[in-house]
This record gives C-alpha cells, sequence and structure tokens, in this order.
C-alpha cells in the first residue's frame, strides 16, 4: 500500500492547503525578505530599546 | 510498538522544548538580582510567546515588540515618512512571518516557552475538564484588536503613545514568568495597583485552566497561533493523511490541541505537535513539503 495523497474529499482540507510549492516558497521568501529589509532600513534599537527596560505594562504595572 | 514510538517522541519534544527554553533564557541571575538581561541580544525575537521582561529572557517577544511599536506616538505619521523608527514594524511581521510560512504553528508545538509551562501544567494530576471549541476563535479578536487594532489606533491623548492592549490586560506570560518574579524580587519598588492584581487573576485562571484543560491558552487566546495557524495554511510544510486512514480517531485522542487531524489535515489549530503521526496504525498521517496532487 503505497503513499497516496488525497486530493481533498474525503477530507474538507482547505483548498490553500493544496497550494503550489513554488507558491508557498514564493510567500515564505516575501517574509524573509520583509524580515531583513526591516532590519536594514528599521531602527533595531526601537525593539531594543523596549526589551532592554522592564515592561511595566507586560508585568501589570503601568 | 506505536506507544513506543509516541514515548520516544515525546522524550524528543520536550527535550527540543526545553533546549529552546534555555536558549532563551540563558541570564539566570535575574531570577535572584531582580535585573532583565540589557544585552544587544534582545534586538532579535523569540519564535513563541515569551515576555521581554522575564528576569532570564535574552531575547524579545514579538508580540510585545509589535504592539510597542505600533504604539509609539504618530506612528502612522512616520511609517508614512518612511523613518527608521517605524520601517522596523516589517521586521517584527516579517519574523512572524516567517516563522509561520516555514510550518504552520510548529514553533507552538516544539519551541514555545509558555507552551511548556502549560504541557507541565496538564501533568500535574488533577480532574479533566473538556474545552469549549466555540472559545477557539477568541484567539483572532486578541491578534486583531488587541495586539493590531488598539495599540495603533487609540490613542487616550491625541498625538500620544497608545498602548500595548494584550501585553497590559491579558499576557500571563509577562504576568507569570515577569511580573510575579520581578515585584517579589523588586523590595516593594513597584507600586502595585488594580492593574497588577487584574493581570495576576487573569494569569492565575489561565494557569489553573491549564492544569484541566490541555494547551488552553494556545487553543482559546495566543494571538501568535492564531497568526500561525492562518499561516500554516500556506506554509511549506503540511500535515498529510493518506488513503490509508481508517478513520480510527486514535489521533484525536493525543492530540493536544484536541483536533482531529484525519478530518482536516490543514487545520489552523495543529500545533504541528507530530503525536498523532505516531500513534497512527496504518502510518496514514505525515509531513512533508510536498503539495497535495
Amino acid at each position: 500500500m503505497g503513499r497516496q495523497w488525497t486530493a481533498n474529499p474525503p477530507f474538507t482540507s482547505s483548498n490553500l492547503v493544496a497550494a503550489s510549492i513554488p507558491f508557498r516558497i514564493f510567500l515564505l521568501v516575501a517574509a524573509v525578505l520583509m524580515l531583513v529589509a526591516g532590519y536594514v532600513f528599521g531602527n533595531p534599537a526601537a525593539i531594543l530599546s523596549k526589551a532592554i527596560n522592564i515592561c511595566l505594562e507586560c508585568i501589570g504595572i503601568g | 510498538m506505536h506507544r513506543n514510538r509516541l514515548t520516544r517522541h515525546s522524550v524528543l519534544r520536550k527535550t527540543v522544548q526545553f533546549a529552546s527554553l534555555l536558549a532563551t533564557n540563558l541570564h539566570l541571575s535575574g531570577w535572584v538580582t531582580g535585573n532583565i538581561f540589557t544585552g544587544a541580544s534582545k534586538v532579535a525575537m523569540i519564535p513563541g510567546l515569551h515576555c521581554y521582561s522575564c528576569p532570564s529572557s535574552v531575547l524579545a517577544c514579538p508580540v510585545g515588540s509589535l504592539q510597542s511599536i505600533l504604539a509609539a506616538p504618530g506612528f502612522w505619521g512616520i511609517l508614512a515618512s518612511g523613518r527608521a523608527d517605524a520601517l522596523i514594524v516589517f521586521a517584527v511581521v516579517g519574523f512572524i512571518a516567517t516563522v509561520g510560512l516555514v510550518a504552520g504553528r510548529f514553533a507552538c508545538g516544539w519551541l514555545c516557552p509558555f507552551g511548556l509551562l502549560q504541557d507541565l501544567l496538564y501533568k500535574i494530576p488533577f480532574p479533566r475538564m473538556s474545552f469549549n471549541d466555540s472559545l477557539r476563535p477568541a484567539k483572532y479578536v486578541m491578534l486583531l484588536l488587541f495586539v493590531f487594532g488598539l495599540p495603533a489606533f487609540l490613542r487616550p491623548v491625541a498625538g500620544g503613545a497608545g498602548d500595548p492592549w494584550f501585553c497590559k490586560v491579558v499576557c500571563p506570560a509577562g504576568t507569570s514568568l515577569a511580573g510575579w518574579p520581578l515585584v517579589s524580587t523588586s523590595d516593594g519598588a513597584f507600586q502595585i495597583g488594580f492593574l497588577f492584581w487584574w493581570k495576576s487573576a487573569v494569569a492565575f485562571v489561565i494557569l489553573l485552566w491549564a492544569v484541566t484543560v490541555e494547551r488552553p491558552f494556545c487553543k482559546a487566546l495566543c494571538p501568535l497561533g492564531a497568526a500561525w495557524g492562518v499561516l500554516g495554511k500556506v506554509s511549506v510544510f503540511q500535515m498529510h493523511v493518506s488513503d490509508a486512514c481508517i478513520s480510527c480517531g486514535k489521533c484525536g485522542e493525543v492530540c493536544p490541541m484536541g483536533i482531529e487531524i484525519y478530518k482536516n489535515p490543514g487545520s489552523a489549530e495543529c500545533i504541528r505537535c507530530g503525536r498523532c503521526e505516531k500513534v497512527c496504525p496504518v502510518d496514514a498521517i505525515s509531513h512533508s513539503i510536498r503539495a497535495k496532487t
């Protein structure tokens, strides 16, 4: 009994799951580019300044 | 045989979860001194929910970072003008998207520190409760309203800063892993008020819930899980159920998220923990990069 991948029925999987591999890889590459561009053109200190100081809202004080 | 397979898999998963916890919490002395880590590594983010004010955390929380950037004074104006302080939001969104587009909620099942905490709490012998599935959509409200909408658009004073609403009124990770330890080691340096007691009550209820229901926060409230669940629909790695499936339901019995993967392999609730693959008597469940044919 070999592995045969069902098209969809009888399982009610979302059609999006069947999206082509190139499309899914394209989305992933776009996300990675967004991540890199954010660090290159953005100011990482905006994250750092929040993260190295105690977040009063997070701990329920502010 | 399948029981042994599941045991070995559980050991592997726990090992990875604890390794992830340790890797993101290298500043262990913070638990004694009450001082949080201030090194440059905090410019990078954790693939999971973990407060950056946790005394031992050496990375930043993506949910907290996103809210703090969106809540900055005049965020939309400085974004429109292309200033670097606002453009960093693309790094945070890109990070969340990248993790989700690799394997959906994989990070929830294998890397998230708060997921591990819930797994451990559920091991406490205690009467179990059933989970009300109608609560599952609440996590999308958390994501759209408390993480995006309110921090980005609600300004108590025109032109002023907004608030990180999810962190401020909901996040149990911030309270339990940062608030409680920091307040207890501060010698009264913090002014405890209504907000602290509110957040403590929310965290206590969620932690108690996690003793009686498996991963309730992941199921009902986690905004990261909501984002990664949606992205998982088009992630590179997907779950597959072959024609060999006999619909025995064993996968559903071991699923920490309470779903029946054989009915919906692309479920946004699946945290890709892999337990279903190990108990399937006919090996019908698998994960791979390949698309369905």
